[in-house]
């Protein structure tokens, strides 16, 4: 009788604190969610915007098969997104780590240095996007004229090339890791100071203590971090809006801006297309999060 | 003496530049913008020759700047109460009751992250449209309270897992019900993380313009990302008052950051669990 | 769907509760009609915004014993119109009527039947139509019209008298034929004066889209941009050809930009006295005014053709006002009645005079303008509507005529001027992007 009422009690708290949560992800996302898969396999555009026509059993995948095998700009958009993903793993999150671990050896002007780390981060990102495009136009930004002052004559345009573009787009957000580090910071503070004094009795050197206590009990906010930055990664959107356009030559498409343009930004509104690279924009992030929580094992940390 | 606090100096060189260079990044392309603001043609290395204040005159005396910072005071303080207050009830569920579903709970939250703006906007309208919440405050702090759920869950549902399990079972051993052990015990503890997380959903919704855009249509309800589009026209562009209307939209965001970030170090280190 | 009815009531409670609803009274005794444009900028920062607002609130003003028109500005623009309308319409509904600038809301919008045909309204009015001049035949399709607009994009060139005098070439209204162009060209480059800037976009796609009205066989790829197949065309390749010889490699790299709204080297180099040309539309006479290169000097021109002596221009209307055709009659008419104030002569010179723009009209009279208006620059805007209107041939701008096959063709033009592509393969990628949508 006890044991029974005891398993209602929770079970009430579980629901009743769980149901505001699940009902706005229902209210927000579920619907779009549904929407997106199902009207991949429809056709959808301008012609029949008020009601997608469901393509047939026969021809299900068609919507897929196109935009894999025909479109150059969406291969474009997939090769540029994972490339952005990749990087972030590779300079953001390595990057981040370090200065949160510098920062948190409490040097002088640390407090400052963090708090000055996430202004980039905090700003909108059209107001980034915006400064990044002035910093890389040729005739009022500095990149060309710095360029011109160790290579006289090299008149680089950033955004011209599509190399050189690439890049533009990359360093307008991959050092920005300063609400990433805010977090590390978090975490790092709430580490039993007790366990740093017992290995220094032992001789252990601030980076030995760093790498074989601090960093294995930070596993869990590495993984959520990560988690956050690669997702920007392959959610980026706003910073090629605002910089390239996409440009030169469709260089720096990326998945959300191939979506933009193929839907809302055409005139032909083909929402059906857009949604197809949704889903596969989609599926790439769950395995993204599958692989990450894996890595740091954030889900077994409980 | 707090000799055991201090750490070994030899790692000092190491650590300014490491600081130095992050401080570049930070800040310089700010200071090149809020530099750029006051010159009669903005842009290059160097400082102003001649200092021009017409963008802010503009900005200050033409537009009406102080609604549009009350609606993004309103609107981001709003949403963000409500937001953290339900993430973070469904984040202590999962991160520390057994239940069935507690895999898709998660899952759900997770998938949030990968559905982009554009693909939500058309049934969100509709859904503002039947509410009659359309180009309304109430509309848009609804959607913002929805927004970016992922990011605030994973933070909040991390910073629980760091808690330690006795303190729980320790009140509850007190007769504290499960209610009262998430308001009296584990929102306490777990102040540094929400504070965090409420910032960034502050700063995020401060600066959301997609749905900003879509939703309020009129002036008198305008929020501050709105001010960056006033200077560029069909046919011509004001620099000048394009790069005053980025400092005018950012400085305040970062004065208030600052404010907020000394308090929150202070629940930070009061809120480090000891022992 | 009593979870919807819970969260509606409780949200709308709050509402009231906290924020105060404002309830519009209409006056029920006269029809209203909301009209929604895009000049929200206030006048320091553009002038023609503050005009087009006046212009509309006389009209309210002047009708409000028949009818409430309520003007609306949008502070999103005509973008935030258009992203408006698409939702909207995915809702089955629409604006009363609205300016949607160059926003082409058209095809989805009378696909959904959600907008009235203006031609009828226009065939029985020989006043009206002539008040939308171009927009008439350029807006129809399928045997309907369904956006007019009082002001339209022309497009011909600007030149630096100057330069060209002091690289001793012949100027552009001398011109007879392209190969004047390329003459002239040529000598300016011998004389080491920069001939023009470009980037990839706007300006280059001007040039293209104007070489593509040399003759008949071209403007008649041309004229069907909107249904193109393939771009395995010869006239388009001659095209290419002509923008990868003759254009894009006699400029240096320090004089392609990367396109794009930002970018704008190209006119300011002109504006500057370093290049001889500018291809932009007449609306930049106000660039004209107090800069480096002299407004004295600055001419406008439209460009040559194949036939000796006949001179071709572009004129885009793009979409502009929309009606919904769920409005009732009285509604409806008023909306006609709008239509015609913002197309009739009155208005059009208004336009012009006040630097707003070009007016489509054939009505206007640009000699009596030319005379009235004062300031240098107001003379040249007049100048350059005057002669695209009176071009031989008038086409669309290239955005208008080939979509998004646009923004294709303007990421090729780097790759034309650095010798990586050949019009062969430029026109072998587009025909893949079309494919990839078909």
């Amino acid at each position: 009788m006890q044991k029974k009422k005891f398993f209602t009690k929770k079970s009430g708290f579980i629901c009743a604190f769980l149901a505001p949560g699940i009902l706005l992800f229902l209210i927000i996302y579920a619907y779009p969610l549904i929407n997106i898969f199902a009207t991949s396999f429809s056709r959808w555009n301008y012609k029949n915007f008020q009601s997608p026509e469901f393509l047939g059993w026969d021809n299900l995948f068609d919507n897929y098969i196109k935009m894999f095998t025909l479109d150059v700009n969406f291969k474009m958009a997939l090769i540029n997104t994972i490339k952005w993903v990749v990087l972030t793993m590779v300079i953001q999150i390595p990057f981040t780590l370090l200065v949160a671990l510098v920062l948190a050896r409490k040097p002088r002007g640390w407090k400052f240095t963090r708090n000055m780390f996430i202004i980039p981060n905090i700003i909108s990102t059209a107001a980034i996007g915006l400064i990044f495009l002035n910093l890389y136009n040729p005739s009022r930004g500095i990149v060309t004229e710095i360029f011109n002052k160790l290579m006289p004559g090299s008149n680089i345009s950033v955004l011209a090339n599509g190399n050189y573009a690439f890049w533009g787009v990359t360093f307008s957000f991959i050092l920005f890791g300063g609400s990433s580090c805010l977090l590390l910071l978090t975490q790092i503070f709430s580490i039993d100071t007790g366990i740093y004094e017992a290995a220094r009795v032992d001789g252990a050197s601030p980076w030995q203590i760093d790498r074989k206590i601090v960093l294995p009990l930070m596993r869990p906010m590495i993984g959520t971090v990560s988690v956050m930055a690669a997702n920007y990664g392959l959610l980026l959107y706003n910073e090629i809006a605002l910089i390239t356009g996409g440009g030169p030559d469709n260089a720096t498409f990326s998945l959300s801006y191939y979506i933009y343009r193929t839907a809302l930004g055409s005139t032909k509104l083909n929402f059906a297309r857009g949604n197809t690279a949704g889903v596969i924009q989609f599926i790439l992030g769950i395995l993204l999060v599958g692989f990450i929580n894996k890595a740091f094992r954030t889900n077994q940390a409980d | 003496m707090k000799k055991k606090i201090k750490r070994t100096a030899g790692h000092g060189l190491f650590e300014y530049i490491v600081m130095l260079f992050v401080l570049f990044i930070s800040l310089y392309p700010i200071l090149w913008v809020f530099l750029s603001s006051f010159k009669e043609k903005p842009g290059g290395l160097g400082l102003p020759d001649k200092w021009v204040l017409d963008g802010y005159i503009t900005i200050f005396t033409k537009l009406n700047i102080g609604q549009y910072f009350l609606n993004s005071i309103l609107i981001a303080a709003v949403s963000t109460v409500v937001s953290v207050a339900i993430v973070a009830m469904s984040a202590y569920v999962s991160a520390r009751m057994e239940f069935k579903g507690k895999a898709l709970v998660t899952a759900m939250f997770a998938t949030t992250l990968f559905i982009p703006s554009i693909s939500i906007s058309f049934p969100i309208y509709r859904l503002l449209g039947n509410l009659n919440l359309k180009d309304t405050r109430l509309g848009v702090i609804f959607i913002y309270s929805g927004l970016g759920i992922a990011v605030t869950y994973f933070i909040i549902r991390s910073y629980f897992l760091t808690i330690p399990r006795e303190m729980e079972e320790a009140a509850r051993m007190d007769g504290c019900g499960y209610t009262g052990t998430f308001f009296r015990i584990i929102v306490p503890i777990a102040k540094p993380g929400l504070a965090t997380a409420a910032i960034m959903v502050f700063l995020n919704n401060w600066n959301e313009f997609y749905f900003a855009s879509l939703l309020l249509k009129s002036k008198d309800k305008m929020t501050i990302p709105a001010l960056l589009g006033q200077f560029t026209t069909a046919y011509s562009k004001n620099l000048n008052g394009m790069f005053s209307a980025i400092i005018v939209a950012v400085v305040p965001t970062i004065v208030i950051f600052c404010l907020l970030s000394e308090t929150f170090v202070k629940s930070l280190t009061a809120g480090a669990v000891k022992g | 769907m009593k979870l919807k009815k819970c969260i509606a009531l409780s949200l709308t409670t709050a509402l009231t509760a906290s924020m105060g609803m404002t309830v519009y009274a209409a006056d029920s005794e006269l029809p209203t009609i909301t009209f929604t444009h895009g000049y929200y900028h206030d006048a320091s920062e553009w002038p023609a915004a503050a005009e087009m607002r006046a212009i509309y609130d006389e009209f309210a003003e002047a009708h409000k014993d028949e009818f409430n028109f309520v003007v609306k500005a949008d502070e999103t623009g005509a973008e935030g119109i258009y992203n408006t309308a698409l939702n909207d319409l995915s809702i089955g509904e629409f604006y009363d009527i609205a300016d949607f600038g160059g926003w082409d809301i058209v095809p989805v919008a009378s696909a959904s039947d959600a907008i009235l045909d203006l031609k009828p309204y226009l065939d029985e009015d020989a006043d009206f139509k002539a008040g939308v001049g171009v927009c008439y035949d350029q807006n129809l399709t399928d045997d309907k019209i369904y956006s007019v607009r009082e002001q339209i994009e022309g497009v011909g060139f600007w030149y630096n008298q100057a330069l060209f005098e002091k690289a001793g070439a012949q100027t552009p209204d001398q011109w007879q034929t392209w190969e004047d162009f390329d003459t002239a060209v040529d000598k300016l480059c011998e004389a080491e004066i920069m001939p023009f800037g470009l980037n990839a976009g706007w300006p280059t796609n001007i040039l293209l889209a104007a070489y593509s009205q040399r003759n008949e066989t071209s403007r008649a790829f041309y004229l069907n941009g909107k249904s193109v197949e393939s771009f395995n065309d010869d006239t388009f390749r001659e095209s290419l050809a002509f923008m990868q010889d003759k254009v894009l490699k006699k400029i240096d790299a320090a004089n392609f930009g990367p396109g794009g709204d930002d970018d704008e080297q190209y006119r300011t180099d002109f504006f500057d006295g370093k290049t001889a040309m500018l291809f932009n539309g007449v609306w930049d006479a106000g660039g004209a005014a107090d800069c480096g290169a002299g407004i004295e000097n600055i001419k406008p021109a439209v460009f040559p053709t194949d036939e000796s002596g006949k001179k071709a221009a572009l004129l885009s209307g793009g979409t502009g006002l929309v009606v919904s055709n769920k409005l009732d009659e009285a509604q409806t008419n008023a909306c006609i009645e709008f239509i015609k104030y913002m197309t009739s002569p009155e208005i059009a010179s208004r336009i012009i005079e006040k630097g707003i723009g070009m007016a489509p009209g054939e009505n206007v009279n640009y000699d009596e303008l030319l005379n009235k208006v004062e300031t240098d620059d107001a003379k040249l805007l007049v100048q350059a509507c005057q002669l695209c209107q009176n071009a031989d041939y008038q086409a669309l701008g290239l955005g208008n005529t080939f979509g998004d096959a646009e923004a294709e063709i303007q990421g090729k033009y780097a790759g034309l001027m650095d010798g990586t592509k050949t019009p062969d393969d430029v026109i072998e990628e587009l025909d893949g992007f079309l494919a990839a949508f078909e």
